[in-house]
Formats: structure tokens, sequence, C-alpha cells
């Protein structure tokens, strides 16, 4: 089987680099996109196995909205087909308590299947990039 | 102000109280006849007329039975005429009675006759001016009749005899004399009595006006006092505003009042706060500066008694329409600058004298202290939220660059690059636990900035402490163990859910318990103690530690504060660890205390109002 794609969303360019030099160290296909729209763009193009998403981009919840246009799209929308990748979100120290919802409690409804928290640890990422690609 | 009621006392009320005196001497006076004619009698032996003397008593008798009802009848009468003539007849009837006791002692020989005197003077005190000579004239008419009827022998002659020897009625030059003598001495009485009375008069009303201006004065002071207070008792300026126009309008005791402010170009008068007055008349239009009672904000008070006459209202119409008939505005001013005005609206029209124009300035004068003070405040509280804008936007701006840093750091010491040499790896390591205690500052930082005085209760999830300070110690039980350090905690059974901002308690045990670990030795204790008391709920976190001398104690919640002894047993720390804490507590109408002894140890109390905390019964 061809090594899995992933592609790695994130405003900040360096983050997006070391997160690239420790997936392809892992024999991953990494995609990038610094943006929300340019997220959506290269889906299309690229159709990855997994997306990394960061939670805040230029807007406090891009990445939530990302997120959400990729998992309840209209059945007849583009991105309908994508709706079953795994996306991992990146968050900061603390933002995940700020959120609305966990995973303990939205259950289904979570528009992501796990997190990982910044600053990243690389054995935390590989470990849960792992599970994810099982699962799909 | 409330008008003067006082205003018919000095008539009605002293005329009543004078007649009711009169009556009571009355009552005097008879039991004075009474006693001296039995001592006429039978002491000094001297015959007198007793059947017709008691017939006189027994009139007079009558008349102050009947006098006294009548007058408790006109309990509720306020009418001075009324009084004047029952006291005109009543003195008129007492004259009679005094003639007829006069003629049944003796007539001109009479020493009754003087009494006339005392009758002469109580006539002044009571009656008005105009009758002050009528009386003395009916005296002299009474007693001359008496003595010429007398000497006339038209009607009987009482001799007293061994009082008088010699039968002084029958002389002329006698009647003559004792009339002129009689008649002088009531009139020069009179007079002199009636110059006394108006001259007391006089100063009894200029006591009065007195009494009743200061009365004024002192309920203005009273007023403005209690204006002053109730408009200083809070700093936020919509409410001083809101409480200045409530109070003005009803101390000037008129239909409403507003305040108006200038705004920034000073072309406008903005409304800031009203009392009384209709939405639709308020948004009426833009009130300008040059239009509308332009003198106010040249620093005069404008009075307007007819508002659809007067050129220097903007809209009179609208005035009309809204019922207001006269207006006054006086100048709000701070510093020699005016920085509005405050109108006062009346329903009748009125015009203000210069005694209300003055206490209405008086309120402007206090009000513009009041909404100066309310300005400057909320200017302050606008730059400390800035302050704190600004420090969680430049500690979140720095965030980004620092994980970066973390994350390029990392993959470098993972080996992802190549090797590195121990030392490369060694100083690597270094800049990598650097960024941790950066990253940790400016958490620290965003926790303090995120700090909302005002709990909204959307954002608030009921939380239950004891669970919290599990997950807590939980966390730092590696430390703990690490440096053996005994842990002892205390909680109630019953559960107690508070209502917090998510993290709240996590933050405040994670930095008391925290701290503890961090300053207290090896093998030392810690001791967590959660207790429900009367009225609050009470948490004591102790330890024997390092403790925080006496000097460092009154510093150690201020913002980036460490004690020396601190400073040197860990370099790594923010000084912010406590004043979160402290924010956190006040945020629940908390209170936190410490008490602490260098090397024996800290202990610091939190008491939460039990109206803040929920306790559930405990779970069977």
């Amino acid at each position: 089987m061809e090594n899995p794609k992933i592609l790695v969303v994130d405003d900040d360019p360096d983050i997006v680099e070391t997160m690239r030099i420790v997936l392809e160290a892992n024999s991953y296909q990494v995609f990038t996109a610094g943006s929300g729209p340019e997220c959506l763009n290269k889906i299309k193009e690229v159709d990855p196995d997994l997306i990394i998403l960061d939670v805040m981009m230029d807007t406090i919840t891009e990445g939530f909205q990302v997120s959400y246009q990729l998992r309840n799209p209209d059945p007849n929308s583009e991105y309908a087909k994508y709706a079953k990748i795994p996306i991992l979100m990146l968050t900061g120290i603390g933002e995940k308590t700020k959120m609305k919802f966990s995973p303990q409690t939205d259950g289904d409804y979570l528009p992501v299947d796990d997190f990982v928290e910044k600053p990243i640890q690389s054995q935390v990422l590989l470990e849960k990039v792992r599970k994810l690609l099982k699962n799909g | 102000m409330t008008q003067n009621n006082l205003s018919h006392l000095p008539v009605e009320e002293e005329l009543r109280g004078r007649i009711f005196w009169l009556i009571r001497l009355r009552w005097v006076a008879l039991a004075g006849i009474l006693v001296s004619v039995s001592l006429t009698e039978h002491i000094f032996h001297i015959p007198l007329p007793e059947r017709e003397i008691y017939l006189v008593s027994l009139g007079i008798f009558l008349c102050n039975a009947i006098f006294f009802l009548y007058l408790k009848r006109l309990e509720r009468c306020n009418s001075a005429k009324i009084f004047s003539r029952f006291a005109f007849i009543q003195i008129l009837l007492d004259w009679l009675a005094l003639t007829f006791l006069i003629h049944y002692t003796g007539g001109i020989e009479s020493p009754v006759i003087l009494f006339f005197f005392f009758h002469a003077l109580i006539s002044s005190i009571l009656l008005s001016p105009k009758n002050f000579y009528l009386q003395p004239t009916l005296g002299v008419f009474l007693v001359g009749m008496v003595a010429i009827l007398e000497y006339k022998e038209v009607i009987g002659h009482v001799t007293l005899s061994g009082f008088i020897t010699n039968s002084h009625y029958q002389n002329p030059i006698y009647i003559f004399g004792i009339l002129f003598f009689f008649a002088t001495a009531l009139y020069v009485s009179t007079y002199l009595s009636t110059s006394i009375i108006k001259k007391l008069r006089e100063r009894n009303k200029e006591l009065i006006n007195l009494k009743r201006v200061a009365e004024d004065a002192y309920q203005r002071i009273q007023t403005l006092y209690s204006l002053n207070n109730t408009i200083s008792s809070t700093l936020d300026l919509e409410e001083v505003l809101g409480l200045v126009a409530r109070k003005t309008a009803e101390v000037m005791n008129v239909k409403g009042c507003s305040v108006r402010l200038l705004d920034q170009t000073r072309k406008r008068l903005e409304l800031g706060a009203s009392y009384g007055l209709s939405e639709e008349y308020l948004q009426k239009g833009p009130v300008d500066a040059d239009k509308s009672l332009t003198e106010a904000l040249k620093g005069k008070p404008v009075s307007v008694l007819d508002v659809t006459k007067d050129p220097r209202v903007q809209y009179p119409e609208e005035a009309k329409r809204e019922g207001i008939a006269s207006m006054l505005a006086v100048p709000l001013v701070f510093r020699e600058e005016v920085i509005g005005t405050l109108r006062i609206h009346t329903a009748k029209p009125r015009d203000f004298d210069s005694e209300e124009t003055e206490f209405a300035s008086a309120i402007a004068r206090a009000v513009s202290i009041a909404i100066t003070n309310a300005k400057a405040y909320k200017k302050v509280l606008e730059f400390d939220k800035a302050r704190s804008r600004f420090m969680m936007m430049v500690a979140h701006e720095m965030r980004a660059p620092v994980t970066a840093i973390q994350g390029i750091l990392r993959t470098i010491l993972d080996g992802y690059l190549g090797e590195i040499s121990p030392r490369q790896k060694e100083l690597l390591s270094r800049a990598e636990s650097r960024t941790y205690s950066f990253l940790a500052l400016i958490n620290d930082l965003l926790d303090l900035g995120a700090d909302e005085t005002e709990l909204v209760e959307s954002k608030l999830s009921p939380t239950s402490i004891r669970d919290t300070l599990g997950k807590v110690l939980g966390l730092l039980g590696l430390k703990m163990k690490e440096k053996n350090i005994e842990i002892e905690v205390e909680t109630p059974e019953t559960p107690l859910i508070i209502s917090e901002v998510e993290g709240d308690m996590e933050k405040l045990f994670t930095n008391l318990i925290g701290n503890a670990v961090k300053y207290t030795a090896s093998n030392g204790k810690i001791s967590v103690r959660i207790g429900i008391e009367d009225k609050s709920i009470k948490i004591v976190v102790s330890d024997t530690g390092i403790g925080i001398s006496s000097e460092d104690l009154p510093h150690i919640f201020e913002e980036f504060y460490r004690t020396k002894n601190a400073r040197m047993l860990e370099r790594e720390g923010t000084g912010l660890g406590l004043s979160i804490v402290k924010r956190i507590v006040e945020r629940y109408d908390g209170k936190i205390s410490v008490e602490s002894e260098p090397n024996k140890g800290t202990t610091f109390t939190i008491i939460f109002p039990r109206n803040k905390v929920k306790i559930s019964p405990a779970s069977p």
C-alpha cells in the first residue's frame, strides 16, 4: 500500500515545517496548507488519508469551520466524499478547556477525532496519527 | 421647598390661645369675687348686697361656660375675624359685669374701679388696634354712668359702711376728680400697653419670618446634603445622572428634570438622563448649543416663564405638548468650563426667584463634581480594560512564536535532522526548557488577563470542588512523592458544587498546592482542609515550608512579586500564581488571607460565601 497521505493545515509555517520533518521521517506523504480555504482546495487535489488541522488560524474558529464543513456537508456538495477523513486537531495549551464541547460529552457529534496540544511532542503526535489511520 | 404653613400661627393660633387664657383668668376672677365677698363680710364686717353680687357672679359663670364650650367648637376654625369678634364680645360682657360689680360695691367709691385697668390691658392685648381706644372710652362711659345715675339717685347706692365714711358719691367734685383721673389713667395705660404690644407683635412677626428663613435654609442644606450623599453613592456615570435628574425634580418639586451634557464638538447637548419627561419629548430632535438656552452654556442661569413665547427655547411646540410651562436651566460647571446644563421643567408657570435659581445652581455645582468623578472613574476603568486587553494581546501574540521555537528545537533534539553532539544537545535542551518557562509565563499572563470581574451566567458550569482537588493532587502526586511530602486532606462528606468559569478552581488549587509543594523541603507536610461553616465555605492550605517573611507578606499577591527565599529556592517562577489565585477568589466574592512564619510554614485561608457554593446532600 502506498504511504498514507497527511494534509497538515496551520498558518504558522514553522509549525508546518517541523511536523513535515517528523511525519516525513516516519514515511508519511505530507501536504500542507496555510489557511482554511487553501485546505479545502488541497483536499480535492490530494484526497488525504488524514488531516491535521490547527484550531486557530486567521480567525479564532477557522479550524472548526473547516472541520464542520467537511463533516456535515450538503449531500450534493463536492466535499461529501471527504466526510470520513479523520481529523486531528491542533490546540494550544488551555484552549481546549475553553471550547464548548469535549470528546466525553459530545461523542459522535464531535467534528474532529482527536486533539494534539501545542507544543507538539513528536512521540504523542506520531502515536495519535498511527491510531487514527488504523481506525480509518 | 415646602411652603411654610406657619402663616396662620401668629393670628389665629395665638388669638385662640389668648382667649383660652382669658377664660381661665375669668374662672380665677370668679373665685376671687366669692373669696373677697366673704372676706369683706366676715372679717371686715362690711355689709354687701350679697344676693346681687352672687347673681352677677352666676351671670359671669354662665357666660364663661358658654364661651368655653363655644371655643371648643371653634377648634378647627382658622378665621382670625371670628376669633377677634369673639374676643370683642367677651370683653364687652366683662366691662358690663365689672360695671355691675362696681355698682354693688359702692359705685364711684368702689375700689373695684381699679380692675378696669387690667381689663384695658387685656383688651389691648386681645383686640385689633382700631378697638384700642373704643374700650377705655366705653369704660369711662360706664363708670361715669353709674356715678351719675347714683348721684341723681336714679339707681340706689350701696354704702360700704366701715370702708367709706363720707358719702362721696354725692360730691360732684369728688366724682369729677375720680372720673378725670380714672379716664386719664385708663387712656394712658391703654396707650402704653398698645404701643408695647404693637412693638411686641412686630418683633414676633420678625421672629417668625426669621424662623421661616432659617427653616428654609436648613431644609435646603439638608436637601443638598442628601442629594450629595445620594449622587456620590455610586461612580457609575449613568446611575449618577439618573439619580441627579430624579433627586433634583423631587427637591425642586417640579414636573421633570433633565441633564444635558455637551458633546465633544461642544455644539450639541446630549441627553445624560431625565426624570418625569416622556420618551417622545426627549426624542424631539438634536438640542443645539447655540439655539437652546444658550446663556446657560455661558455660565448664567436661564429662567423661562413661558416656553411658548420665549425665543431662547428651541422646541416650544414640543415643550407645550409635553405640558411644560416654565423652565430653568443652570450651567454644570467644572473647573470654570461649562460641561452641560441641568434643566428643570415645571407644569405650572413659575417665575423662578433668585433664591430658587441659587439653589438650583448649588445643586448643579454638586452635580458637576459627581459627574466629573464618575467620568474620571469611567476613564480609569476603560484604561484598566485597555491595559488588560493589551496584555492579553501581547501574551497571545508571544505564544505562537514560542510554540514554533519549541517545535523546531524538539525536532532537532529528537534527531530528525541528524546526529547532534552531546554539548549541542545539552544547550538545545536548556533553550527548550527556557521556552517552557516562557510559555508558563505567557499562560499565567493570559489567565490574569482573562479575568472577568463580572461572572457571566452562560459561561458558568457546575464543578465539584472535591473532584477538582482530587485531580490537582493527582497531577502533583509525582512531585510530592519525589520530595517525600506527606499530604493530609480533609473534606466534608457532602459534595460541594460551585458554579465556576471552567478551570478556575483547578487553577486555584494548582497554584496554591503547587506553591506548597515547591516551597516545602523534603519530608515536609502539606494539609488541605475544606470545611462548611455557618455562612461560608472555608478552604485552608498549609505547609511546613520555607515560609514568608513579614516584610514580604503584604506584597505576595502583587503581580510578578517573588520573595527572596522563593527565588533562591526555585529559579523558575512567574510571580503571578498568587495574583491569579486572588483574582479567582474575588471573582466569587471570596476572601483570601495568609499567615506565615519563616522556616516554619505558611497557611492560606480562603473563604467563599455560601451562596456561591451549592452544598448537595451526601449521596448514599
